[in-house]
């Protein structure tokens, strides 16, 4: 039986979305601004939509898990980001959430 | 780079007016990157072409903006909301049409030419259009409060499963209310028919004095056939309680009925009693007792007319349950029996 391929990405979406979340806070641990975050994490096979990552920068920022600040790089100015110290609280947290969501679905997958 | 300009201000017209140099600004030197990137990769600068390329992989400017926007305003009604919002704007959408409907059967029934039937099928835009739009309005506002105070999450917390309703029983007419039908129906006709003969049935004292018009004659018969009718329906839902949808019918057309008679009465200025003939003040005191009398069967009629209008409603609403059941059962034995 075919599956349909809208069916696939829409589910396929959903499962990369709560993952990104975790793979940019990870990325973050070094400061970048938007344009290299994004092709690192595309980089790591975690390719993201520029109208999807700035969003979430910003919903992450507003949060207090993000530090942002605009610089001068190339005679251009760049907004930076950088995990401020909640950030890296919420990450240390998540990535355990990741390894035990990890392990249960191996346990089941094995059956 | 003028088509870049361009986008950044479709984009910049549609998002929150607090971060709209902010955002602006930082999706501007996305894209510059991007562009420097690809004329690195090209070894030759970008023409409009591929600048356009490089846009549309960032998506129409209402998508792009739409992903900034925040709660509590991403929805002009929210998932929560909207199956009660859809509720009320389809009941809306039948009582409108049914308004329209009567109209044009009244004006029909009175004879109009058929250019004012039309017009009386082009009500429905005048009487539904604003009341979407008034319905829209309050549920976006509630929508908003919901947001904002997160009053599901504080229905959420006081919430008592205990409190649900019980289970709904199995669609059937109760016997008692047929059988109560079949009473009330016979005695209803036995005082239809004697009426005629018996004015005291419905003066009482009065009847000396008080007599009612011929005008009652054209509708004697047909209101004595509904009676008829919903007798009939009352001893068949007494042998056949699950036949739901022969009470919905009765009602329905029954609602129907008496809705154009009484359009058709208060549509002109009948005196509906009238007072015999009396000497001196008692001639005067009659003629009054009668304009009173004839005063409160118009109000009792007007009054009568709206409940059945609004009786009108749910019984259509009934009937059409009645059709989807119907419909439903059909297809889930096709599917059963292939």
């Amino acid at each position: 039986m075919t599956i349909e391929p809208n069916l696939f990405e829409n589910l396929r979406l959903e499962l990369r979305r709560g993952s990104l979340i975790l793979a940019v806070l990870a990325q973050l641990r070094t400061e970048q601004y938007g344009y290299t975050l994004r092709k690192s994490l595309a980089e790591h096979g975690m390719a993201i939509e520029e109208s999807t990552l700035y969003p979430l920068l910003r919903r992450l920022e507003s949060q207090g898990l993000l530090a942002s600040e605009w610089r001068e790089e190339d005679k251009r100015n760049k907004r930076f980001y950088v995990l401020s110290a909640d950030g890296k609280a919420m990450l240390k947290q998540l990535l355990a959430e990741w390894k035990s969501i990890d392990s249960s679905l191996n346990g089941i997958v094995k059956g | 780079m003028e088509l870049i300009q361009r986008y950044l201000q479709a984009v910049k017209f549609l998002l929150p007016r607090a971060q709209q140099d902010d955002i602006v600004k930082e999706l501007s030197e996305d894209i510059r990157s991007q562009m420097e990137d690809k004329e690195a990769e090209l070894a030759r600068p970008l023409n409009e072409i591929d600048q356009a390329a490089i846009l549309k992989q960032y998506g129409h400017p209402l998508i792009v903006a739409s992903r900034y926007r925040q709660p509590p305003f991403q929805h002009l009604i929210g998932p929560v909301l909207f199956p009660f919002y859809w509720f009320v704007l389809k009941m809306l959408l039948w009582i409108a049409l049914a308004v329209c409907v009567l109209n044009s059967i009244a004006l029909l029934t009175s004879g109009e030419p058929l250019r004012q039937l039309l017009s009386g099928v082009l009500v429905f835009g005048q009487t539904a259009l604003p009341a979407f739009g008034w319905v829209t309005l309050l549920f976006a506002v509630l929508d908003f409060l919901e947001g904002k105070f997160r009053l599901l999450d504080r229905v959420n917390r006081r919430w008592d499963p205990r409190s649900l309703p019980s289970l709904a029983k199995r669609t059937q007419v109760r016997r008692s209310e047929s059988i109560f039908g079949l009473v009330a129906g016979t005695i209803y006709i036995i005082w239809l028919l004697a009426v005629p003969y018996y004015p005291f049935l419905i003066f009482g004292p009065a009847a000396s004095v008080l007599r009612l018009t011929p005008v009652w004659r054209q509708f004697y018969i047909p209101v004595i056939v509904l009676a008829l009718g919903g007798l009939a329906q009352s001893a068949v839902n007494l042998v056949r309680p699950d036949w739901t949808w022969l009470r919905a019918a009765t009602r329905l057309v029954s609602n129907v009925v008496v809705l154009i008679i009484l359009r058709s009465i208060l549509s002109k200025t009948y005196p509906f009693v009238t007072a015999i003939a009396g000497q001196g003040t008692a001639g005067a005191h009659y003629q009054t007792l009668a304009a009173t009398v004839n005063i409160c069967i118009a109000v009792a009629l007007a009054g009568t007319g709206i409940g059945l209008f609004i009786g009108l409603i749910f019984n259509a609403w009934s009937c059409l349950s009645e059709l989807r059941r119907f419909f439903r059962g059909r297809a889930a034995t096709a599917s059963h029996t292939s």
